[in-house]
């Protein structure tokens, strides 16, 4: 993918397509875009380098590990925005693998280059908090109405189609 | 120790205000009020979610009541825990009550100094304000999204695939442990 294209994607995705112009600019300028394969590691746990992602083009999903075994906790669609917790606390270090399950490209912004913008003071570095807050407030939103529903469901007795509804499971 | 110097040394241990300045995090401080409970409620389940919490010292219990009007204790807080905070971002009701266990002493700012601060481009406490608030998030989406794919697993439901329009496992309807379903759904449920 080239390079503009890729900051086009960036620039449309759920993460900065709110954002003021110029902080849009300078935020996708700054993303290493990050192709893959399905069954590739976008992110590893344990990695050292601290990376947000966004996934613009191809799916993956969340895998943590225990015993040997592999277990997925979340699938990731396009636009998604992934490693915000390791990311932004130093003293959490990532516990799950991020995985492609259909070939496509990640936007990865180390940790160095927003480290960066708050030493020096660059609105950008406000703006991409602000974004990824907006964004986790509207998932934790929309988790919580899925979960209330849920919940509910295991009174009114229709629990297993509110959780094949939810997930989108035919049959 | 001055209640501005205790605040600061309680929100060094925030998960995700590691490293933030010792100066940055006194004028953060500066924002909070600090307040004690013994055995009281701290905040409950359906009220506007008006203030948000940190824990600094002692515990306290999170309890939901599900529909079946059941009462779930959903978690135990320690010291550096933030709550109180959900409501504030998505302007929902509590969603679970917090009660002291014995004595407790909590920070508390108001949820509109609290989105006051969130919006603040020129502070120096708002980054790092902003940060711990991501941290909380994120902490409280993965639990949430791994509760769903617990169930959706015991259920019997092919997680993988089900993007894809795959249809559950073969071999008929599963049998679900409904009141295992309904502690894990209050668990997750119960984010204050």
């Amino acid at each position: 993918m080239q390079r503009t294209q890729f900051e086009t994607l960036l620039k449309r995705s759920p993460l900065l397509a709110g954002v003021d112009p110029v902080a849009r600019e300078q935020l996708s300028a700054r993303f290493l875009a990050h192709p893959f394969q399905a069954g590739e590691p976008i992110l590893r746990a344990g990695d050292p380098g601290r990376h947000l992602g966004v996934l613009l083009e191809g799916s993956a999903l969340v895998q943590a590990r225990r015993d040997d075994r592999a277990y997925t906790v979340e699938l990731l669609e396009t636009g998604r925005v992934f490693g915000e917790m390791a990311f932004f606390d130093p003293q959490s270090p990532r516990t799950a693998d991020v995985v492609g399950t259909m070939a496509g490209v990640a936007a990865l912004l180390p940790w160095s280059v927003y480290e960066e913008l708050v030493r020096a003071g660059d609105p950008a570095a406000e703006v991409l908090e602000r974004a990824v807050l907006d964004i986790l407030s509207r998932r934790l939103a929309s988790t919580n109405e899925r979960l209330g529903e849920l919940l509910e469901a295991t009174r009114q007795g229709t629990f297993m189609s509110t959780l094949r509804r939810i997930l989108g499971v035919r049959g | 120790m001055s209640d501005v110097a205790y605040c600061a040394e309680v929100l060094s241990d925030v998960p995700g205000l590691g490293g933030v300045p010792a100066v940055a995090l006194e004028e953060l401080a500066r924002e909070f009020t600090l307040r004690s409970f013994d055995d009281q409620i701290v905040c409950r389940e359906g009220e506007p979610s008006d203030t948000l919490f940190i824990l600094a010292e002692g515990d306290c219990e999170v309890i939901k009541t599900a529909p079946n009007a059941r009462r779930y204790k959903v978690a135990m807080l320690t010291p550096g825990c933030l709550f109180g905070h959900v409501g504030v971002m998505t302007l929902a009701l509590r969603t679970a009550t917090v009660r002291a266990r014995g004595h407790v002493k909590v920070l508390e700012m108001s949820a509109r100094r609290a989105r006051q601060l969130l919006q603040a481009g020129d502070l120096p406490v708002a980054s790092p304000f902003r940060r711990a608030l991501i941290v909380a998030l994120s902490r409280q989406l993965g639990s949430a999204t791994a509760t769903t794919m617990k169930l959706a697993i015991d259920a019997g439901l092919d997680v993988a695939a089900t993007r894809q329009g795959a249809r559950p496992v073969e071999g008929g309807e599963p049998e679900v442990d409904l009141e295992w379903a309904t502690s894990e759904l209050a668990r997750a449920h119960g984010q204050v």
